[in-house]
């Protein structure tokens, strides 16, 4: 039997392979044949099989044979089902190829460029089917042992070279495959775990694999300083080199997360993202790629697919220049939305804090939650926030650290030892909870950079989980708040003078993050291209609306602190530090009132447009009836949020787009794009007047000010045009319709931080 | 006005309803030669053998199958074992009379039920442009319709904009994009028909 299925078969599946044989006359068969049925059932079966008389069409149907089970069914003998009828050609092809031929450089150099490429396609969500099984030395190098692999060196060194390469990459597609799978966090789109029963060179332990390297390494040295008179050979000897390093950094890297002691697999699939990056932006590969020569028959559709009945869908994607540009802003676009300042926290993490606190000191509770309330009411808010982003921030930078798996709980010691602001009853579990906390508050960051660099309908999903969390952070927060102010006064510092109960800081750090991932929830949605243009008003209408309460609660806030803050003395710390808070508080208002103006400039524009094309209803085809059904579903649709928002809010607005006229919308818009660059201007006047620097260099807020400021501008000349065509003409304007969105895509996506101006057409 | 009043139908071809198995035949070969996804026999008979009734085929003159559509309506499972009745564990907060939300674990969620999946359409090449498909797609959605589907699903490939413009024009919107949906490793999104209140 070749059968690549395991040859258990399960309870209760019954194996008729041997009648298939034999109705067959005795043709080999690849795979088993099963059938699911227990022995009772099986006689069943047959009986009911002799005495009906089931006519076409007539189906024996089990209760539980659903869609998957239909979509999951094996049409037995059909080459596009039956992978077993693909393996002659595999066999064949196998049989031509020839593992023992020596290589040259070039050509063991373009294996190692293309097995490296199927590794990162893997990372990609493909199967290991698809790309890395598509290598037919990848059988080959699973058979081979230690002892014969390291006697290849002298007969043969670029194979030796080779195979050692590909040896270790198969040992981090092992070590990053058993970590997914037992992190059991992703989702099969993200990542295809599936090893088709396939070993990964298991016969080379673990512990001959840095010998392996460190001979590798030492022969390519050697390599190199013999044909140091010939450049050309040189930089592939360096080039190999330069993959033996990155390959020997990652195999520690893996076997470090793989450790007992800090299994994590968020960090690996992080890593995995890493790779895909650091592949794509690797000089050397970039620059050498050219260098190889490639080998016919190395990698092939064919070599593999007798563990699958799916031929890769497409060729394997070997990383060009293009491509990996593209990968390394988007991980630059990722890390400026990572430690902007509105993102957030473990929900997560803070429920166990919350656990550790009250639960874990039952007798202590009420002090404990005082002292909560108390600490948390001196991080004022938005302050916190800014902290734990100086948390994210390391913690991203320690990848380049061999120490990382300690790190974050290290640091977050650290910061929470520098709080120094616990109970001394409590001592040690108050600073095990903070730390641990702390710790926590790093893993969403990783979800959502990790979503976004993999798939980002899962983001937007992830958005909507974590804004169900916070609605609840938030509820709980309120009720704490309210219950515990009185004790909370108790154990006031003596610094802070007034009741504390004033401050509602707790509840709204959690409901200036719950509007944060709102709003990044609608307005991710526009990079998924799931509004229709004539939803563009709905979606920057409702981005504005949330934005509006996200200001509203900062200015709540800021008005707090000051109140605070003129009743302290100068020279106390907290004086010091509700400064600090205010000054970042205030740039942030001025932040969030840039949004706005933004996100209302965008909308009027829009809706003035829409005016003038009567876009609505024209360009779809839509009846007035069935856009206007449609805006009340997607509104419906955008808002599934615990915030839920009344339809008749937008019906308000809609109507009064329809009744006003259409150079009044566009007025309206200048204005607002006005606006925008006043508080661009001075959000940018409060960044370069900030002595210490906290919120313009380190973070990129003076780029996305930029970035919004320009935005403004374009959008404000784009006005300025339409308006002048409008009043030139208004009624060959509206013929015209020559704003053609249904075909040119979203003039705004991705969102209204980057998004583009409409382009004029040519005159 | 019913939706399918509203589709013309081209000459010479006859809209029927699937039948028998006697079908089944025509209806795997123009689905087969159209779409990428290789569908084994039992996908068509779950189908079919369930919801026969929310399923068509175009015929030509010589009764050849030129043009299918499989549906399948079942009450969603995300909101099984709520009780039909408007308001019945709801927040209470409504922004249309029949259209009410209620709260599910602190999230809101639609109190319709009944969701129409359109799992294939497909019409044999040289008889496409000729609202074939259109005529199928408004047949099936009135036949779930009646049946009281409060709302209508599919998913179509991301980079079908004919196809996605045609569902936005009878009234879909795009609800989620799927990730390497399909298994040539297009993206997907998933559409969705607000039934009428």
């Amino acid at each position: 039997m070749n059968s690549p299925l395991p040859h258990h078969i399960p309870h209760g599946w019954v194996d008729i392979t041997p009648l298939f044989r034999e109705a067959t006359h005795g043709k080999q068969m690849q795979t088993h044949i099963v059938l699911h049925m227990t022995t009772t059932g099986e006689a069943q079966f047959k009986a009911f099989l002799s005495g009906s008389k089931m006519q076409l069409g007539e189906l024996l149907m089990a209760s539980g044979f659903e869609l998957l089970d239909a979509m999951s069914a094996l049409e037995i003998m059909d080459p596009k089902m039956d992978s077993g009828m693909a393996s002659v050609a595999d066999s064949a092809q196998s049989l031509r190829f020839d593992w023992a031929t020596p290589l040259s450089s070039p050509q063991a150099l373009w294996v190692m460029d293309t097995f490296m490429a199927c590794e990162v396609t893997w990372h990609t969500g493909f199967s290991l089917v698809q790309t890395v099984l598509t290598c037919i030395y990848y059988p080959y190098i699973s058979q081979m042992t230690f002892e014969g692999l390291t006697a290849l060196a002298d007969s043969q060194p670029h194979n030796f070279l080779l195979y050692v390469y590909l040896v270790i990459t198969t040992k981090c597609i092992r070590l990053v495959s058993h970590e997914m799978r037992k992190g059991n966090v992703y989702e099969d789109e993200d990542f295809s775990t599936a090893t088709y029963g396939q070993s990964f060179a298991e016969q080379i332990l673990p512990h001959q694999v840095p010998a392996l390297l460190a001979q590798a390494t030492a022969l390519v040295q050697s390599l190199a300083e013999s044909h140091a008179a010939d450049p050309h050979q040189c930089r592939i000897y360096r080039a190999m080199h330069n993959r033996f390093e990155v390959r020997a950094k990652l195999f520690d890297f893996f076997n470090l997360l793989a450790s007992p002691t800090r299994a994590t697999m968020p960090q690996c699939h992080q890593m995995a993202t890493l790779i895909r990056i650091l592949v794509a932006s690797d000089i050397g590969v970039q620059q050498t790629y050219a260098l190889g020569t490639a080998i016919p028959g190395a990698f092939s559709k064919q070599c593999a697919c007798r563990y699958s009945g799916h031929m890769p869908p497409r060729p394997v994607d070997i990383l060009g220049i293009p491509s990996a540009t593209q990968w390394l802003l988007g991980m630059l676009s990722a890390m400026i939305r990572t430690t902007s300042p509105h993102h957030v926290g473990s929900p997560e993490g803070l429920t166990i804090f919350l656990q550790l606190l009250q639960y874990g000191t039952a007798p202590l509770a009420p002090f404990v939650r005082s002292w909560l309330i108390s600490v948390i009411a001196s991080w004022d808010s938005v302050l916190d926030c800014y902290s734990h982003r100086n948390v994210v921030i390391d913690s991203i930078h320690m990848f380049s650290c061999p120490e990382m798996h300690i790190l974050p709980l290290a640091r977050a010691k650290d910061y929470a030892a520098r709080m120094n602001d616990f109970h001394p009853a409590l001592m040690d579990k108050q600073y095990e909870a903070s730390a641990r906390f702390l710790a926590w508050v790093v893993e969403p960051y990783f979800g959502i950079y990790r979503s976004y660099c993999q798939n980002r309908p899962r983001q937007r999903r992830l958005l909507h989980k974590l804004v169900t969390e916070w609605e609840t952070v938030h509820l709980e927060a309120l009720s704490l708040e309210r219950q515990d102010a009185q004790l909370a006064e108790l154990t006031v510092r003596a610094s802070v003078k007034g009741p504390i109960r004033e401050n509602r800081a707790f509840s709204a750090w959690a409901y200036d993050i719950k509007l944060g991932l709102m709003v990044e929830f609608v307005l991710d949605a526009f990079g998924l291209d799931l509004y229709s243009p004539f939803e563009y008003v709905i979606g920057y209408w409702y981005a504005d609306y949330l934005v509006n309460m996200r200001l509203n609660n900062a200015q709540s806030l800021l008005g707090q602190l000051q109140q605070r803050r003129d009743r302290l003395t100068d020279a106390s710390e907290d004086a010091h530090r509700i400064t600090e808070s205010i000054g970042f508080l205030t740039y942030r208002t001025t932040y969030l009132a840039l949004s706005r103006e933004l996100c209302r400039g965008l909308v009027m524009l829009l809706a003035g447009l829409q005016r003038l094309d009567q876009h609505d209803a024209c360009s779809y085809g839509l009846t007035t009836g069935d856009a206007y059904f449609n805006c009340r579903f997607r509104l419906f649709m955008m808002v599934q949020t615990p915030t839920y928002l009344p339809y008749s809010e937008w019906a308000q607005v809609d109507k009064h787009f329809s009744q006003t006229e259409p150079g009044v919308l566009l007025d309206t818009a200048h204005r607002h794009f006005e606006q925008s660059d006043g508080y661009a201007r001075d959000a940018l006047s409060l960044i370069a007047n900030d002595a210490n620097h906290d919120f313009s260099i380190d973070h990129g807020l003076q780029h996305h000010v930029l970035a919004m400021q320009e935005t403004a501008r374009i959008n404000r000349s784009t006005v300025l045009w339409v308006r002048t065509k409008y009043d030139e003409c208004p009624e060959v304007l509206a013929a015209n319709r020559w704003v053609t969105w249904a075909d040119g895509g979203h003039p705004m996506a991705p969102d209204y931080l980057r998004c583009r101006p409409i382009t004029p057409p040519p005159p | 006005m019913s939706i399918a009043s509203t589709c013309s139908s081209p000459p010479g071809v006859r809209f029927v309803r699937y039948e028998n198995e006697a079908h089944l035949p025509g209806i795997q070969k123009v689905v087969g030669s159209s779409l990428s996804e290789p569908y084994p026999i039992f996908t068509y008979r779950y189908f079919l053998v369930h919801w026969p009734q929310h399923c068509y085929l175009a015929l030509d003159g010589t009764n050849q199958c030129i043009g299918a559509i499989i549906c399948r309506l079942q009450p969603h499972k995300n909101t099984l074992g709520f009780e039909m009745d408007h308001g019945a564990e709801s927040d209470g907060e409504k922004f249309d009379s029949k259209l009410a939300v209620r709260s599910v674990h602190g999230v809101l969620v639609p109190a319709a039920l009944m969701r129409g999946y359109i799992a294939m359409v497909a019409v044999n090449p040289n008889y496409r442009k000729q609202g074939i498909g259109s005529k199928l797609v408004c047949l099936a959605i009135e036949s779930m319709l009646q049946e009281k589907a409060n709302e209508i699903v599919l998913e179509t490939e991301a980079t079908n904009t004919q196809a996605i413009h045609f569902y936005q024009r009878l009234g879909f919107i795009k609800e989620k994009r799927l990730h390497r949906y399909y298994l040539n490793g297009v993206d997907a999104f998933r559409l969705k028909l607000r039934a009428p209140l």
